[in-house]
């Protein structure tokens, strides 16, 4: 009796000290899960299908690839936590990489501490995100280094007009801009998300006589459309300088308005040009014209980062959160780069372009 | 001065488009007693027929797949709602109009995805007249519009076509009793009112952009319009239309602007403008005060 007893104590406390070893053994074998959040229909979801090729190109240059769970999250707050519930609940991913859109990273922060979960967004830039929770990380720029760069380029003028689409990104643009540049601002005007008519606007914005046309709308048919009817007061506007944002640096997005958009002024991301950068944009199974050079690195960057943040974590026994936030980061253009303690990766400026010949051309 | 007639111009247009609308949901409702909102689904299911037959081939394809989706749609409306008719419950009627609408709508974000599709690609044609501007789908939605309303407004009330369409749906056995086949001009109406809605479906979309929710908020707006104008009274349908567009448009645009009126606030003040008008008029604009027993 007395050995049995003994024995199912022994065999109990083996048990108990060995589980989790076996278990985090396990683990560490598995490949890492990432859930990705990309718009995949809906007005930019041009720039969500040639994220996830890069995702997937360089899903396969890493020395152990992982497992990639693509959501549709549509540039939508409602659509992305539905999408973060899945992959969290269903797929039981170990990361998740995005959103995409500012909205959508904005919608899924308050998710993340409650499941315990990273997101490092490759593309989210409203300001907002700074001073969110630490498990919301992201490695574009914040749009606050947008509006200084900008908000100092037009600084000149006394007569700015700017035409904003509402939502997270735009609006965190625009009021970003609001405390810039103060009373030089004479018309404000903004328009629904997704709207389709905004020529009683435009109207508003030539009535007021601006020296300076800001035009602040998300990616997608709304900017064409709104460029588009811009164009229909072409004899107006052809005498007013336009800036915009990260929006119209697609050359895609300017095409149909060419005249009116020749010589525009955008802030957007910097310009790569290394080696690396070109090595790896050359060897993409299609082209990025849509997503851009910075925003194809900042994919990558994120997802490498992520691939050996979760490793890291799992051989050092850390969280993720805490090897994203204490290592400096690797890749195309974050590296050497790291968060000190913001949500936002430190360090990045913004690139100026002027339009000419069709082409947004760095400066 | 030029800004104000230029808004005057836009919102006429978006006005003509709701009158569109309000004059088929006059029409069934006159017929069926069915508020038929399913109609805004329809112009724009006619809409993406119009850009479909584009892909495939000429503007004359276009003209004829957007033809055949409004016939379609409309004979499936009368073969849906007939029995709601014929059952008095027009209230149900209603419902399942609402959702054939939204299945319509869903039906085209699939098959069509959510991004919006141009008919029309790059800047539209413009026409000046006394220094206002008007795109070119806008003049047409001005001029097919108020020939529209017009050509309603005459056969409604100057013809024997009118009383006939009234007569349908208030004494149906006595139609029926003066030879009259009420179940085909039921029919007819329905097919005619999607092929009106068809027209403003594909012009709108000339006008901006084709999105698988554009009639939604252009629905809205004519059915409110169809109750605050009176919904047996198409003088008041069309008036109800315009003010309904025109309103809030100047609120917006000629507010101080420590308001802060944006564009977002156009559905409130179409829903305001409703609940003062309906308070004060519960049978519409135009109509009289009758003392009750």
């Amino acid at each position: 009796m007395k050995k049995s007893l003994l024995s199912i104590l022994l065999i109990l406390s083996l048990t108990a000290c060995s589980s989790p070893v076996a278990e985090d053994d396990s683990k560490a074998a598995e490949p890492v899960k990432i859930g990705v959040l990309v718009p995949l229909s809906g007005g930019a979801s041009a720039y969500g299908e040639e994220m996830m090729m890069v995702l997937n190109h360089k899903n396969q240059m890493l020395e152990t690839p992982a497992e990639l769970y693509f959501e549709d999250s549509k540039c939508e707050a409602g659509a992305a936590v539905t999408a973060f519930q899945k992959l969290v609940d269903i797929n039981g991913v170990d990361a998740i990489l995005g959103g995409f859109c500012s909205s959508e990273t904005l919608a899924i922060e308050p998710l993340l501490a409650q499941n315990d979960i990273v997101a490092l967004s490759a593309t989210s830039s409203s300001p907002e995100i700074e001073g969110k929770s630490k498990n919301l990380l992201t490695i574009g720029y914040s749009d606050v280094v947008i509006a200084d760069t900008m908000a100092a380029d037009i600084m000149d003028s006394d007569k700015i007009a700017i035409i904003t689409e509402q939502n997270d990104y735009n609006v965190a643009l625009k009021n970003s801009l609001e405390e810039r540049l103060g009373d030089k601002i004479i018309a404000n005007e903004s328009f629904e998300k997704n709207a389709t008519d905004m020529r009683n606007i435009i109207e508003k914005v030539k009535a007021s006589n601006p020296e300076v046309l800001i035009l602040n709308p998300n990616v997608g048919d709304t900017s064409i459309n709104l460029l588009n009817q811009l164009s229909e007061s072409k004899d107006f506007f052809m005498n007013v300088k336009l800036v915009s944002q990260e929006t119209y640096v697609a050359d895609d997005s300017r095409s149909q308005a060419s005249e009116l958009a020749e010589s525009m002024t955008l802030f957007a991301a910097p310009s790569l040009d290394s080696q690396e950068v070109t090595s790896f944009i050359g060897s993409l199974p299609s082209t990025v014209d849509t997503l851009g050079v910075f925003y194809s690195a900042t994919a990558s960057d994120a997802l490498e980062n992520l691939v050996r943040s979760v490793n890291d974590s799992r051989t050092n026994q850390t969280s993720v959160q805490e090897e994203l936030f204490q290592n400096p980061l690797t890749g195309l253009s974050s590296s050497g780069k790291s968060f000190d303690g913001n949500n936002f990766l430190q360090g990045i400026e913004a690139g100026k372009y002027v339009v000419t010949d069709g082409k947004a051309v760095l400066q | 001065m030029e800004f104000f007639l230029q808004i005057i111009a836009n919102s006429l247009v978006l006005g003509t488009q709701v009158l569109f609308l309000a004059l088929s949901l006059y029409l069934i409702k006159a017929v069926s007693k069915i508020e038929h909102v399913a109609l805004g689904a329809i112009a724009t299911a006619c809409g993406y027929g119009f850009y479909q037959g584009l892909q495939v081939g000429s503007k004359f394809s276009a003209l004829i797949f957007s033809i055949l989706v409004a016939v379609s749609l409309g004979y499936i409306s009368f073969l849906t709602l007939e029995k709601f008719y014929k059952n008095k419950e027009p209230l149900l009627g209603l419902i399942v109009s609402l959702s054939m609408g939204l299945l319509i709508e869903a039906m085209i974000a699939i098959v069509f995805k959510s991004s919006s599709k141009s008919l029309i690609e790059g800047i539209l044609p413009i026409v000046e007249f006394m220094g206002v501007k008007f795109t070119l789908p806008g003049v047409y939605t001005l001029a097919i519009g108020l020939l529209l309303a017009l050509t309603a407004f005459l056969l409604v009330n100057k013809t024997p076509i009118g009383r006939t369409l009234r007569s349908v749906s208030e004494n149906s056995s006595l139609v029926s009793s003066l030879g009259i086949n009420q179940l085909k001009i039921r029919k007819g109406v329905y097919i005619i009112s999607s092929l009106i809605a068809g027209i403003v479906g594909v012009l709108a979309a000339m006008n901006t952009s084709l999105t698988p929710n554009m009639g939604f908020n252009l629905t809205i707006t004519a059915f409110i319009a169809l109750f605050v104008g009176g919904s047996s009274d198409i003088k008041g349908t069309i008036v109800a239309s315009f003010l309904l567009s025109l309103i809030p448009e100047f609120l917006i645009n000629y507010a101080p602007s420590s308001f802060e009126f944006t564009n977002s606030y156009r559905m409130f003040f179409v829903f305001a403008l409703a609940l003062i008008i309906l308070s004060f008029k519960p049978r519409g604009i135009f109509s009289k005060n009758i003392r009750q027993s």
